[in-house]
């Protein structure tokens, strides 16, 4: 049917070996985490001039909204929105893509008995999602680099 | 025709007269020019052209370089057609100031008389935008509907002092509702809105709100009072959300929400979502973040509001709560986790305690392009001093256990050309092994465990439980495949589709209290999928599945098409048996003929004992070029047992802001993909 093992290609890894994330929230941690876990990524400290690529969490927006209430008027599902932008530069310093979005959601049944273990169920969720964004954000900052390199070829 | 000098430096011309001066030009039937003092005098019908803005009318007498003088009878449209109008007479007060004596003044285009502001006044100063009428009254469609004896409105989208145009609604809790706020622009990085709020059966509300924002710190206050006739009670709400950086590593976030009564979001929400709050915060929380460290002082106290139909708990407190966590990087290859919290959970009438649980954590993930897999062994330890609500010592408990967990999965891809498209779609096999050894926890106490919802965050995660109250014990398998469809060129997602399920070696046994859980050796399926299926159309599905027992525990259907402009429809069906809930969701924006919008939202419960709408929004509006209108009913449960109902109507002029209880905030929460089709600011 055609599928096989993803190989190092594009969608594998990351586009750029050297890279610095800039920063703070959830997403940009796990970003610094996982991508030195990768093969031959480097994560710097600091940007280096024309050697990282640079990721830029722009920002990071999570909402708790009321999905639904029950007919004695209470808040019986609520839904989570994690809302993250960035933006990706080349080595050289150049615009490989601006101000990007990534909006994930997850909805989870409510139990206004609880509002501390609600609090932490909506804190798991955003910690999945953020978990979720990264390999989203990866996805397409390759997906671009790769096209982006062979138009330079 | 004719010109001549009198003397020298002035002119006298008659008979079509056409003076250009620099960028400014005049057309006339005779002139009269001094050019040492710049004047000119022109008659008997004068047209002047500035900077794009054109006066025509009766008599000018002008200083040129001060931009002062008169017109009589003139008529007026400015640069760029945002504002034109006629007058008795004009005053030039200065470079781009007008003043209007017995003058009116619109936004709408020529020809188009549908709306003015007369006034005996009307000054229009376009150096700050902004106009200002004493004495005026508002004439919509040739009726006089509103007076008001001083007003002023922006020429441009800029924030300005000001009385906002009034607000109406009608409630059935309330009556007539009217606002008539005043905004005060006190510094770019400073606001304050003072709404004064009558209501009809209730009497006089005063509320404000000041908004503030600092390089190191942002916030709102608000609050309003009522002294309510009906209740006969003082009512209010306070409201105080403030985040500031206290130094490069330290941040500070408070989050403070009282109300006079349980019933106050109940008679003064404008939303389903805003009545059915029962827990507000009273929170303050401390974050430093070091070196590959954080940790964060979070104090929680809850103002618990009960109603008619259900009483609620009183939930813990966290008075306060410390956290600690890092990660340090000790071997390469090796990630080293370590958590651990401090808490002092208060309540009145649970038991009180001091938690402490710590946990540290190794996990070595092998990652490669074609998958990867993340062996992890952790030791979490929790100890518990406890007492009663008045203080008794009630003694002290441990619970130390173990916790394994291997997590792997492989990543397969293909290339698919979907209608000259491309594609790459991945299948992605998981496995996830998690062994935590049983221990009896029903003599420990529940401060902030709940069971999670089945799902897949909840699949590969290793407690069942939120908080840290309960552990669940397992020796446990979990599978899962995803398929995911990505666009080539941009790697942007399209589809998903999951479908997972749990085996159990052992028959999970730690359950929330003391009952004990059924004998199982397999979990419910989980199915979901969902994405861009069509150009428009984005569509969901989740199910969760009991195949023994034939039964579906949870089950959503979503549905979104967008295909344009001001065209959205939305559906969603959902029955979850936790929260014993089953409703048909169904909102959209559809434009039904010119100009014209309906809108609508409609919740409606399934089950048997509702078969009734709980939410309800029905609108329609207008959108006349340089006018808008919107009227909207909307209807919905409250938590005291009751509806609220209210009709909104909302006139809006040009760039006036609205007349009437402008129900767009309403409208965005209650139709996703709403569009405003009058947008003013």
């Amino acid at each position: 049917c055609g599928f096989h093992l993803r190989g190092k290609g594009d969608t594998a890894g990351f586009a750029y070996p050297q890279v610095y994330v800039e920063g703070g929230g959830g997403t940009a941690e796990q970003l610094r985490s996982y991508l030195p876990l990768l093969d031959g990524i480097k994560v710097s400290k600091t940007p280096v001039e024309n050697a990282t690529a640079k990721v830029v969490i722009i920002g990071e927006k999570v909402d708790n909204i009321v999905l639904t209430i029950n007919s004695s008027g209470q808040a019986t599902e609520y839904k989570v929105v994690l809302t993250v932008s960035f933006s990706a530069f080349r080595p050289d310093a150049t615009a490989l893509m601006t101000d990007q979005k990534v909006t994930l959601s997850r909805s989870y049944s409510y139990d206004p008995n609880n509002p501390i273990a609600m609090n932490g169920e909506s804190d798991r969720l955003v910690r999945d999602m953020q978990q979720d964004a990264v390999q989203l954000i990866l996805r397409r900052i390759n997906a671009v680099a790769a096209r982006d390199k062979a138009n330079a070829q | 025709d004719h010109v001549e000098g009198t003397q020298p430096n002035t002119l006298k011309a008659t008979g079509d007269v056409h003076i250009v001066k620099g960028d400014e030009e005049y057309y006339a039937d005779w002139a009269d020019y001094d050019d040492p003092s710049q004047h000119i005098k022109a008659g008997d019908k004068v047209r002047m052209e500035k900077n794009g803005a054109v006066m025509t009318g009766r008599d000018l007498d002008y200083f040129i370089d001060r931009a002062e003088g008169t017109m009589q009878d003139p008529e007026y449209q400015f640069a760029g057609g945002v504002g034109r109008g006629d007058a008795v007479d004009m005053l030039f007060n200065g470079q781009n100031k007008y003043r209007f004596n017995s003058g009116r003044f619109t936004t709408c285009p020529v020809q188009t008389d549908d709306w003015y502001i007369h006034a005996q006044h009307l000054d229009i100063d376009y150096n700050i935008n902004k106009g200002e009428a004493t004495n005026a009254w508002l004439e919509f469609k040739g009726t006089p509907i509103l007076y008001m004896p001083w007003m002023n409105f922006p020429l441009d989208d800029g924030r300005q002092t000001g009385f906002l145009s009034p607000a109406l609604a009608i409630n059935n809790r309330n009556g007539i509702d009217v606002t008539l706020p005043f905004y005060w622009n006190i510094a770019p990085n400073y606001d304050a809105t003072i709404y004064p709020r009558y209501f009809g059966k209730r009497g006089l509300m005063v509320g404000a709100e000041f908004r503030y924002l600092q390089p190191n710190y942002a916030g709102t206050i608000r609050a309003d009072y009522l002294d309510d006739k009906e209740a006969d009670a003082g009512r209010y709400d306070l409201y105080f959300k403030h985040a500031q950086k206290l130094a490069d590593r330290l941040s500070l976030s408070l989050d403070i929400e009282k109300v006079s009564d349980d019933n106050y979001f109940n008679d003064f929400g404008d939303r389903a979502a805003v009545a059915s709050q029962t827990n507000l915060p009273r929170q303050g929380i401390l974050t430093y973040a070091g070196d590959g460290w954080s940790s964060s002082l979070n104090w929680l106290h809850y103002q618990t509001l009960q109603n008619a139909t259900h009483t609620n708990d009183i939930p813990y407190a966290l008075s306060p709560q410390l956290t600690f966590s890092t990660a340090p990087k000790l071997i390469d290859g090796v990630q080293t986790n370590f958590s651990a919290e401090f808490t002092n959970f208060t309540s009145e009438t649970k038991t009180n305690g001091y938690r402490t649980w710590v946990y540290p954590s190794v996990s070595m993930p092998f990652i490669a392009s074609y998958g990867f897999v993340t062996p992890k062994i952790g030791v979490h330890a929790t100890n518990y001093q406890l007492s009663s609500p008045n203080g008794d010592d009630m003694g002290s408990q441990n619970r130390v256990l173990p916790i394994m967990s291997v997590d792997s999965g492989l990543v397969f891809e293909r290339d698919l050309n979907i209608k000259d498209e491309g594609f790459v779609q991945t299948l992605e096999p998981r496995v996830y092994y998690l062994y935590i050894p049983y221990k009896n926890q029903s003599n420990l106490p529940n401060f902030d465990s709940a069971q999670t919802d089945f799902s897949y965050s909840q699949l590969f995660s290793e407690n069942r439980y939120t908080g840290n109250d309960r552990i669940n014990d397992a020796n446990e398998i979990t599978l899962a495949l995803t398929s995911r469809l990505f666009e080539t060129d941009t790697g942007i997602e399209r589809l998903r589709a999951t479908v997972g399920q749990r085996f159990y070696f052992s028959s999970p046994q730690v359950s929330l209290d003391s009952t004990s859980l059924p004998e199982t050796n397999k979990s419910d399926l989980l199915v979901s999928l969902g994405g861009q299926v069509w150009r428009n159309l984005n569509a969901s599905y989740d199910l969760q599945y009991d195949l023994q027992q034939k039964s579906t525990g949870y089950q959503s259907v979503g549905l979104n098409w967008a295909p344009g402009e001001q065209k959205v429809l939305n559906v969603r069906y959902v029955l979850n048996r936790t929260v014993a809930i089953e409703q048909l969701d169904v909102s959209g924006q559809w434009p039904v003929s010119q100009n014209w919008y309906a809108l609508g939202h409609v919740n409606y419960s399934l089950l048997t004992a509702d078969k009734k709408p709980l939410d309800t929004l029905l609108g329609l509006e207008y959108n006349g070029g340089c006018w808008g209108l919107r009227l909207a009913a909307q209807r919905y449960v409250t938590s005291d047992g009751g509806n609220s109902n209210t009709y909104y109507f909302l006139l809006q002029l040009g760039a006036l802001g609205g007349l009437g209880t402008n129900p767009v905030s309403t409208l965005r929460q209650a139709i996703p993909g709403y569009t405003d089709i009058f947008p003013t600011k």
